[in-house]
């Protein structure tokens, strides 16, 4: 049993041993080919060609592309360093003016009936300190006043959890405090007509006591 | 041109001397691929890959008497051929290697042993030669074929080859056993042919000097 194996060992180390040589398709110039091929393929910083000239070009854009569209932090689940809490601040705060000197014209649905001319009446500039305080008896609905808040100071208060929902307020308040500018703005010349129309009244008064 | 200067020039990549070295070491190399590959297409593509590593790596070579350059590009070759049977292995599925193999084995050697008709003279006798021999060789499974090559014609000990292929001693040796058990029962068929009269079939044949 023993020496069949070692028969079977002999006769395949024999056959097929140091001296079994086999002739085969493989050309020099096929030999050589693959080793441009592998060699092309593998890294050597002396010898830098097409491929990773590629390649490299390849990983730069690919790393431009994530660093402009944070790739990287939404891949990563970090938060966006722009959109972590902080208070906003806008520099430029909005002021509106008031021109009182403008002509007033009256407001839709009233007429005022003034058959003579009254003298000019000058609003003072700083006439807007009292709208704020209607005149009672003669407004009833004046409008509550209004606060003229800046955004800016709500923009200080107001500490949202990102960005997008911070200049989402920020949209939303703006048009809000358009239209109750607008509002104050319709009270005020409202308020200027029935100033003129109660002077016009004393004019008139005054002249008739002197006849 | 001898081993060494031949050596030296392929260390300075001079073309002329590896052109010669692959015409003068060629067969031989192709003959080691050969008994490791499944087929003439994969040893050949084993071969290539081999020879572009001697020519990689023989830097490292240092001559240290006649012969140590073919002994150096025979183990380099080697070496790429079980490199090359790890990378394949993921892609192939060979026998599933039991525990109880070596029982399997001893269940099989009983078998042989009771004909009486197969012989190591009955081989010789029937006038086996190398090709014939190759194609038994390279029927038998890879994982029995590798270490048949590497423990019989490569003369490795138990050791080497379970650390080469990452396997236990144990196994390298069960592997060894069930390898000749079925190279034996491929002789005994061979020898029966011959007597019968059929010359098998030579199919896949390499052209064995």
């Amino acid at each position: 049993m023993k020496q069949q194996e070692k028969d079977i060992e002999q006769l395949f180390s024999s056959a097929l041993g140091a001296g079994f040589e086999v002739e085969g398709s493989t050309t020099w110039e096929q030999l050589q080919e693959r080793r441009r091929r592998g060699s092309f393929f593998r890294f050597n910083a002396k010898k830098i060609n097409i491929f990773y000239l590629a390649m490299l070009s390849c990983a730069v854009a690919a790393a431009s592309l994530s660093v402009k569209y944070d790739i990287f932090p939404r891949i990563l689940g970090e938060s966006h360093p722009a959109k972590s809490h902080k208070n906003v601040t806008y520099e430029k705060k909005p002021s509106i003016t008031i021109d009182a000197t403008q002509p007033v014209a009256p407001a839709e649905g009233e007429s005022h009936d003034i058959t003579e001319v009254a003298p000019a009446v000058n609003i003072p500039a700083n006439y807007s300190k009292t709208i704020d305080e209607p005149v009672a008896g003669k407004n009833d609905n004046v409008a509550e006043p209004v606060e003229l808040t800046t955004a800016n100071t709500l923009v200080d208060n107001m500490t949202a959890d990102t960005l997008e929902e911070e200049e989402k307020a920020v949209e939303e308040f703006i048009p809000a405090t358009k239209n109750k500018v607008v509002k104050k703005v319709v009270v005020v010349q409202k308020q200027q007509v029935m100033v003129k129309d109660t002077v016009v009244k004393v004019v008139k008064k005054h002249v008739r006591q002197r006849e | 041109m001898n081993e060494e200067l031949l050596a030296e020039q392929c260390k300075r990549r001079d073309e002329v001397a590896e052109r010669e070295v692959f015409s003068r070491y060629a067969p031989m190399l192709r003959g080691i691929c050969c008994r490791y590959a499944v087929d003439a297409d994969e040893a050949e593509d084993m071969f290539q890959e081999g020879f572009v590593r001697i020519f990689d790596t023989i830097g490292s070579f240092k001559w240290v008497g006649d012969g140590s350059l073919a002994a150096w590009m025979r183990r380099v070759m080697v070496n790429n051929a079980i490199n090359y049977y790890k990378k394949q292995k993921r892609h192939r599925l060979t026998h599933v290697e039991h525990d109880d193999e070596t029982a399997r084995i001893s269940d099989d050697d009983g078998e042989v042993a009771d004909e009486d008709s197969f012989g190591f003279s009955g081989v010789l006798a029937a006038g086996i030669t190398k090709q014939v021999l190759l194609e038994m060789l390279q029927q038998l499974p890879e994982m029995y074929r590798v270490v048949f090559n590497l423990a019989v014609i490569d003369g490795l000990r138990h050791k080497d080859i379970a650390s080469m292929l990452g396997i236990d001693e144990s196994s390298s040796r069960s592997r060894l056993m069930r390898s000749k058990t079925m190279l034996k029962a491929s002789l005994k068929d061979y020898v029966l042919q011959v007597k019968r009269g059929k010359v098998p079939d030579e199919k896949h044949s390499l052209s064995a000097v």
